[in-house]
């Protein structure tokens, strides 16, 4: 039913009968709910205040829905990936397979008459399996876990450990 | 055992070459601090793992023990996940990330930090801007800095910071513990000095040729402590080749004077592993009496130095017996005959001069052995020694045996053993087993296959320029004679050591061949290797 706050106004209703044409030799009831019809129509559109009333609540809930989105969003962001350690992987397994390297020899401890024959051939293979040695070692540079602390732009001097 | 590992990582890295040549291209070496102590360049290193993956080395390593225990681990299954988590926000499948990222030109620079145990690395591979930024963004980089207006993002973990950069049409990455990245940011920009304009990076790899796989350059090479680069190179998918350059320094040519070497066409093709190896006898007494002359007692030293050489050789002056050997000496480990105990020989080359210095030392040495046999045989535990004296084709032999003595340790191979002297057309040859110096002395007189026969027929070059060092060794063949040893010291239930034995016959048997050439040039040592797989 129509209540009386929503009933239509009164200058609405010659024109909803005026074009009621034939349906104006209706019976009286019947016409008079089709009138209550079509006058309930525009009682469902909101007043201005219902409307503001209903933009507040639309406002509330989208900066809601906004703080609900981001919150979700920061917990869903994704990990971060140390690409250091992607590189650890698909070069993998040979940098985490390769065991240290032997410490090379100190020439005085390889001294000794018996191991001079020895010395001279290892000599020839020495140097080249240093060097890959340290190429197989080399991974391990960008994979030390210990903590890091990126220095301010120039560094720690290492000018004085220049190799050559 | 460290050394075998060394030797498997080296032959892991070296089977996985194919037949990409390195273009005149990017250079990294341009890209690198003049100061880096460290570059390993890499040529396609997805095609590197690729192959490495379908070589029937690594399916046979993948049986090995130590693989296991790899596959099983927390860190294997942490680095899985780590690189599905990756690829799948990178939305591209492994190969295709592998050929994007690692498909090109890619190097670890390693440069001083102080500790030569824990140099800086930064990591670097060729990409494009796009592809830079799209992995930059997968890792959840942030922009944290800029150096030279190149933007520095950083990924921050619990234990550690990544920060990368892309500059010069490469991608770089590292663990920053001081300024390494910006000291690649500078060269990069040309804004540092670079490795690849510096005379030691040149005067190590200019000789190298192309068409390397992967080039490894060290500043500092130990002992030597010299700059040295390791090239390899393909040779099919189960072959490597393998050459390297350490700059020596000028007058350390003498002792290592080149010459063409015989003693492979001599050794027999029984010998599981062998050097041949210029020999100037003269150029070492040179260098030892150098070495004395510097100690207070040097005078002294020197003195008794000569009196301990001329008791192996009787009768003869320092000189001639100098003068008697050389170019050349040779040495193998020769398998047994039948089964029976393998034998080390040794040889070396006489001169003109050289056939009566090297009988008086075979001599000299079988009446030492005999008076050492008449001392033994007066002790509570008598030592019963053999000496004998045989001929073998045009050879002369010494044969000293004491089978009772060496039966506890070496079983039934005791029989086969007895040092041996032999005096031959041009060698003098010493052996542990007699049956391995008589088919010494018939391979030297060109009755039966050699060594460098066998070579030949497996495909293998053997030197006929000069050079200082020829070596070759089949470790495949050799762990027959490992395996030997871990039965006999199960034996004597020392287990441990029979395990460890079994451990390193396995990793042999993984490996058929590996020569190596050495050849000293005035101010740097020439090598070359060659490594063959198991088929």
């Amino acid at each position: 039913m129509t209540r009386a706050s929503d009933a239509p106004n009164a200058d609405l209703r010659d024109p909803l009968l005026e074009r009621l044409g034939e349906g104006a030799d209706l019976p009286l009831d019947r016409r008079q709910a089709l009138v209550d019809r079509i006058a309930a129509a525009p009682a469902a559109q909101p007043t201005t205040r219902r409307r503001l009333g209903v933009w507040w609540v639309a406002a509330a809930a989208a900066a809601a829905a906004a703080v609900v989105a981001g919150v979700t969003l920061w917990h869903a962001r994704p990990e971060p990936i140390s690409p250091t350690a992607l590189v650890g992987d698909l070069l993998g397994p040979l940098p985490n397979f390769a065991a240290p390297a032997p410490a090379p020899a100190e020439p005085q401890q390889r001294a000794a008459p018996t191991s001079d024959a020895l010395t001279v051939l290892w000599e020839d293979l020495e140097d080249p399996l240093a060097i890959v040695a340290q190429a197989i070692e080399a991974p391990r540079a960008l994979l030390f876990e210990e903590p890091s602390e990126p220095a301010p732009a120039g560094g720690p001097d290492v000018t004085g450990t220049k190799e050559n | 055992m460290r050394h075998t590992q060394l030797f498997v990582m080296t032959a892991i890295l070296a089977l996985a070459a194919t037949a990409a040549r390195a273009d005149d291209g990017l250079q990294m070496a341009d890209l690198v601090p003049a100061q880096a102590v460290g570059l390993v360049e890499i040529e396609d290193a997805a095609g590197l793992r690729q192959d490495l993956l379908e070589s029937p080395f690594w399916n046979a390593l993948q049986k090995t023990e130590a693989a296991r225990q790899w596959n099983a681990s927390q860190r294997y299954a942490e680095s899985q996940q780590r690189l599905e988590e990756f690829l799948g926000r990178l939305e591209m499948k492994k190969e295709e990330a592998l050929r994007t990222y690692l498909g090109g030109k890619c190097a670890l620079v390693l440069l001083p930090s102080g500790d030569p145990k824990k140099p800086y690395g930064v990591f670097l591979t060729e990409a494009t801007n796009s592809n830079a930024e799209r992995l930059i963004k997968a890792v959840g980089g942030l922009e944290v800095d800029r150096h030279h207006d190149v933007a520095i993002w950083e990924v921050q973990k619990e234990k550690h910071v990544d920060r990368m950069a892309f500059a010069g049409g490469v991608l770089m990455l590292t663990r920053p513990r001081a300024d390494e990245l910006q000291q690649v940011i500078d060269v990069a920009v040309g804004s540092g000095a670079a490795l690849g304009n510096e005379g030691h990076f040149a005067k190590a790899v200019d000789g190298l040729p192309g068409g390397w796989r992967v080039r490894a350059y060290a500043a500092k090479t130990p002992p030597r402590k010299s700059p040295g680069a390791v090239a390899l190179y393909p040779q099919g998918d189960d072959r490597v080749h393998a050459e390297w350059r350490i700059v020596s320094g000028a007058g350390e040519v003498g002792p290592n004077r080149p010459v063409p070497l015989h003693g492979p066409a001599c050794l027999p093709d029984s010998a599981v592993a062998a050097v041949a190896t210029c020999f100037h006898p003269e150029a070492i007494w040179e260098k030892v009496q150098a070495k004395l002359a510097d100690r207070a007692d040097g005078e002294e030293r020197i003195r008794k130095a000569k009196m301990f050489v001329r008791g192996w050789f009787p009768g003869h002056p320092m000189e001639g017996i100098l003068a008697g050997f050389g170019p050349e000496a040779a040495g193998a480990l020769v398998k047994g005959e039948d089964g029976g105990a393998p034998g080390l020989v040794g040889m070396a080359r006489l001169t003109a001069t050289g056939r009566p210095v090297a009988h008086a030392f075979k001599d000299g040495l079988a009446a030492k052995a005999m008076i050492f046999g008449a001392l033994g045989r007066k002790g509570e535990k008598p030592v019963v020694i053999n000496v004998r004296e045989e001929t073998h084709g045009n050879a002369s032999m010494v044969i000293i045996e004491a089978p009772e003595v060496l039966t506890k340790i070496l079983g039934d191979w005791a029989n086969d053993i007895g040092l041996t002297v032999a005096v031959a057309d041009d060698w003098l040859i010493v052996g542990t087993t007699p049956s391995g110096v008589k088919r010494t002395i018939d391979t030297a007189a060109g009755n039966g296959a050699s060594l460098a026969d066998a070579m030949k027929a497996a495909g293998e070059r053997v030197p006929t320029e000069p050079v200082t060092r020829w070596g070759v060794l089949r470790p495949a063949e050799g762990a027959d004679i490992v395996l030997s040893w871990a039965e006999k010291l199960l034996g004597r239930q020392r287990v441990e050591q029979a395990e460890r034995l079994t451990n390193v016959a396995e990793l042999m048997d993984l490996v058929k061949r590996v020569l190596w050439q050495r050849t000293d040039e005035p101010e740097v040592i020439h090598g070359t290797a060659d490594m063959q797989a198991v088929e």
